[in-house]
């Protein structure tokens, strides 16, 4: 199953290869008002992925995904390059899951952190240029 | 030759554009597509040389557009590049006819040494 060093792997190699931005490992601490990316896992396991980031962080993310400067984000771009970001953690994620398993489309909100859907599996409180970052995977329980 | 890129995410196909570039694979038409359904209409009246597909899309996602292609007897080639890593995915894209599935996120190295090949 998947543990905290999995995530932080799989968002090393989100970060580093396709975003180009620095990532450390720092405390899970969700950033109080943030931008939530979620996927959701249904098959061999059914869960959710959820990555939640401050808005600056976010804006920093869509400008490197379109390699683009700060100033020229829309919040279009903040919300498909969050959606894009989880995508992929999730994919990436369900290979080291049981299976077969699909992956919806994500979905993109805002606001204060809620409770999380399902029971926390796993965790990594990341860092990105001083911005706190989580990463989340939820497991849903059998009804 | 005229590559149709197909992605949901306006993000990931502005990267695979760079991407091309980055990798020297240069003097290429790009065609942009964001689901299945639409890059199905732009494959039946347009005929492009390669389709570089994500799997998960709404309207259609990419499995679907493959094998509809090829139930409708049109073998234009087609390669996903998808978040989706899974062995039994990979399976899935080449048994319907797939040239590959490019797993994200990918390097410019890998990206060029997967799709380079195919660019003929």
């Amino acid at each position: 199953m998947v543990a905290e060093p999995d995530i932080r792997g799989i968002a090393s190699s989100v970060w580093g290869e396709m975003l180009g931005l620095p990532l450390e490992e720092a405390a899970a601490t969700r950033p109080p008002e943030c931008i939530t990316g979620v996927v959701q896992i249904s098959g061999g396991f059914s869960g959710t992925v959820m990555v939640e980031l401050s808005r600056p962080l976010a804006r920093k993310v869509a400008a490197a995904l379109f390699a683009m400067e700060l100033e020229q984000v829309t919040e279009a771009e903040v919300v498909d390059a969050v959606g894009e970001v989880v995508n992929i953690l999730g994919g990436n994620l369900k290979a080291l899951l049981p299976g077969p398993s699909t992956l919806s489309l994500p979905r993109v909100d805002e606001g204060e952190p809620g409770p999380g859907p399902g029971r926390l599996h796993a965790r990594a409180g990341l860092s990105s240029d001083a911005q706190a970052l989580c990463i989340s995977l939820f497991e849903t329980p059998a009804p | 030759m005229k590559i149709l890129v197909v992605d949901d995410s306006k993000a990931m196909r502005s990267i695979v554009l760079r991407t091309f570039r980055q990798a020297g694979l240069d003097g290429h038409t790009f065609v942009e597509a964001s689901n299945g359904r639409e890059a199905l209409e732009l494959i039946r009246t347009s005929g492009p040389d390669l389709v570089l597909a994500d799997w998960n899309m709404p309207e259609m996602n990419g499995i679907t557009l493959l094998q509809t292609l090829r139930a409708e007897g049109n073998n234009t080639r087609l390669g996903f590049i998808t978040s989706e890593s899974a062995a039994e995915t990979k399976e899935e894209a080449l048994k319907s006819g797939a040239l590959f599935l490019l797993t994200k996120p990918f390097t410019v190295d890998t990206f060029k040494q997967v799709v380079a090949g195919h660019l003929a």
